[in-house]
């Protein structure tokens, strides 16, 4: 996939993950892509994770059997972009 | 024989936020914003706030005076903090968010399900503030002032606890109400029924 | 505060594993399970297992009409309205007089099921219609059934998830205790319905293989389940006056709060631990004095493993427990009130059923579950009902 392609995916998953999650007064750009999700970073929670592996599925087609992968996947915008690349 | 005591009061009506009588934020009309500035009112530090749903919002705010560090409660053992938290629609407006979101997308939201008990609300003030006393959360057409009081002296006086948060919050249909208090036992009562009625039932 | 006993004269539960405590016993002796796939609600989700109570709402509704003796009263439509009818309906048929008696319900899905499915049955411009319908708040089941009982005194409903009616329990035992009520009716009704379902799957938190396996380190979620269970409650020497023996009694209860996450419990089981150890305290027992565990036990990762580091903490020894959410699935609010039914059964028949036989213990841990139905005299029972909330609930029922 080319360059292009990878910066308008991750920038997509970035908005995505914005509107999912509610997340009031987050802006596209304040996401970098290697920002940690979980704890300090953005801050998400388990509850979050589950909500990002619905966003996956019906967003991509790429589904997460278990949670608890979860967390690996959902590292960083950029290993989400990674994965949907290899999976979809 | 010790008497029920009310230590402190917050009230909530639509915006307009008072602390023992003392305004703290006023009205803008719009419900989210208004949450918004009580809670920057406040001046409590908690990413999890931005998440919550509108009840989970309206009860921190309510319980958060008594938190801060002077607050009233403080002083008590996280273990004897006990809650009474009474309404009469519960979750039903997340309930109906979820359920719409559900019914016409096909998508449920385990982000918004979480929010569909009424007693989810009293969780998140318990993990803000690490209580693990007792709680109970009660539906009511209307405030019964009796049914707390009742509920309080039980949690008090059979149950261990020390302190009690007990109030009424409702939020659904635009309306955002909460009357709070923090209540023990002690020497001298001042729990008065009628007061806590004309208080309770007061629209701001 | 008085120490007289608190006697339960009266019972009545509708489950997947039996439609009426008669019902109920029989197949708890007989071993028998209740998780199964949906065949009597349209919900779909044919893959997965549930503990469905085996009528139709037509059925019923029969049913409680022919309690109440009149073939043409005007009855609610939702699922858990009705379920809570029958319960209660059963529950107080030997009490001639319900004037006094204090009724205390809980539910978390209320009237839902029967506003999902008039939203589906209308046009999405109706949508507000079918919320304002009366029977959509949470709260109006409990004024149903205080009415057909004939109940005058006053009502109320608790809401705190999975310990609800655990909750009411209590709640009914200290108004008796503190001379506020005459008698008591407690209890709770929830009904399955896609709002529940699919929240639950979207937490992953489901079996989706089929019946639930809790205490396992094959465990990977729950089964769904519906339920009305109610129980009179009165102070000992009133029940006596009024002829009416105990079927057991509730020797207290106690409530905490978790305060880690609002679906998953701490590692540790705070709130489990706590809620355990005061109702123990409360009911006069000490750790080796517990027959029998009822526990929570969800088949969830989370639930299982927390509550068992609990109970390995409180008791050392854990006494022999069992889940029965493996024969009825997870009935939620109706969970604490439909169990203590359940333990006052297994102390009647000195019964310990089988939820989920595994052959070891959760790595880590040591107690396993009952692996086979054991036959003993029972003294008393320690039920948990844990609520999302962290809103942890113990009881203690003792024999009669």
């Amino acid at each position: 996939m080319s360059t292009d392609n990878i910066t308008t995916l991750r920038q997509d998953l970035k908005a995505q993950i914005i509107s999912h999650l509610n997340l009031e007064g987050r802006t596209v750009e304040s996401i970098a892509d290697d920002m940690p999700l979980f704890d300090e970073g953005l801050g998400l929670d388990s509850i979050d994770v589950l909500e990002l592996i619905v966003l996956m599925d019906k967003h991509y087609g790429v589904r997460i059997a278990d949670p608890k992968q979860g967390r690996e996947v959902f590292q960083s915008v950029a290993t989400m972009a990674d994965h949907i690349q290899a999976n979809r | 024989m010790e008497g029920m005591r009310i230590l402190s009061t917050t009230t909530y009506r639509n915006g307009r936020f008072t602390v023992d009588g003392k305004e703290l934020a006023s009205s803008t009309g719009d419900i989210d914003q208004d949450l918004t500035n009580a809670w920057a009112a406040m001046k409590v530090e908690l990413p999890r706030f931005v998440r919550m749903d509108r009840n989970s919002k309206l009860v921190s705010i309510a319980a958060a005076p008594f938190f801060t560090a002077e607050g009233i409660i403080t002083k008590y053992p996280k273990d004897r903090i006990g809650m009474v938290i009474m309404g009469t629609h519960g979750s039903m407006e997340t309930d109906q968010r979820y359920l719409d979101q559900l019914l016409a997308e096909n998508h449920a939201s385990p982000g918004l399900f979480v929010y569909t008990l009424p007693n989810i609300a009293m969780g998140e003030l318990s993990i803000q503030h690490g209580l693990h006393g007792s709680g109970l959360c009660l539906l009511s057409e209307a405030p019964d002032v009796g049914q707390l009081r009742d509920a309080c002296e039980i949690l008090l006086r059979d149950h261990d606890m020390e302190a009690v948060i007990c109030g009424w919050a409702n939020i659904f249909a635009g309306s955002a109400v909460a009357t709070f208090m923090v209540v023990t036992t002690g020497k001298e009562g001042n729990w008065d029924n009628d007061e806590l009625e004309r208080i309770f039932n007061e629209h701001g | 505060m008085n120490s007289e006993r608190i006697a339960i004269t009266g019972m009545g539960a509708i489950c997947a594993l039996g439609n009426d405590v008669d019902a109920l016993t029989r197949n708890l002796i007989a071993g028998t399970r209740g998780i199964k796939p949906l065949a009597h609600l349209d919900l779909g989700f044919p893959e997965l297992h549930f503990g469905e109570v085996a009528l139709s709402n037509a059925e019923l509704s029969l049913r409680v009409k022919e309690l109440l003796g009149d073939m043409d009263a005007p009855l609610p439509r939702s699922r858990t309205a009705l379920l809570a009818l029958f319960a209660a309906l059963c529950a107080t048929r030997k009490t001639l007089d319900e004037q006094d008696t204090v009724v205390i319900s809980a539910s978390t899905v209320g009237g839902m099921d029967l506003t999902e499915r008039l939203f589906t049955d209308r046009r999405a411009g109706d949508m507000a219609q079918a919320r304002d319908a009366a029977e959509h708040p949470v709260g109006s089941h409990t004024s149903f059934v205080a009415d057909a009982i004939g109940s005058k005194a006053m009502h109320t409903t608790i809401s705190t998830a999975c310990s609800s009616s655990a909750n009411a329990m209590i709640l009914g035992a200290q108004l008796l205790r503190t001379g506020r009520a005459k008698r008591v009716l407690a209890g709770g009704s929830d009904a399955l319905c896609r709002f529940t379902i699919e929240g639950f799957m979207s937490l992953s938190a489901m079996d989706t293989t089929g019946v639930t396996k809790p205490f396992s380190n094959e465990r990977n979620g729950m089964n769904l389940g519906e339920a009305a269970a109610y129980l009179v409650m009165e102070r000992e020497a009133d029940a006596l006056e009024a002829g009416r023996q105990p079927l057991a009694y509730f020797a207290g209860g106690a409530n905490r709060n978790d305060a880690h996450h609002q679906t998953a419990t701490s590692p540790e089981g705070k709130g489990p631990y706590l809620a355990m150890h005061d109702a123990l305290a409360v009911a006069g027992l000490g750790p080796d004095e517990v027959d029998h565990i009822n526990a929570h036990g969800t088949g969830t990762d989370n639930n299982d493993v927390t509550e068992l580091a609990a109970m390995e903490r409180l008791f050392g020894k854990v006494p022999q427990y069992t889940t029965t959410k493996a024969l009825t699935g997870h009935t939620l609010a109706a969970a604490g009130a439909l169990e203590a039914v359940i333990s006052i059964i297994c102390m009647r028949e000195g019964i310990l059923p089988v939820g989920h036989a595994t052959d070891e213990a959760i790595t880590g841990h040591t107690a396993m579950p009952v692996a086979q139905t054991i036959r003993r005299p029972l003294r008393n029972v320690l039920s948990n009902s844990f609520g999302f909330g962290g809103n942890d609930t113990a009881i203690v029922l003792m024999a009669s």
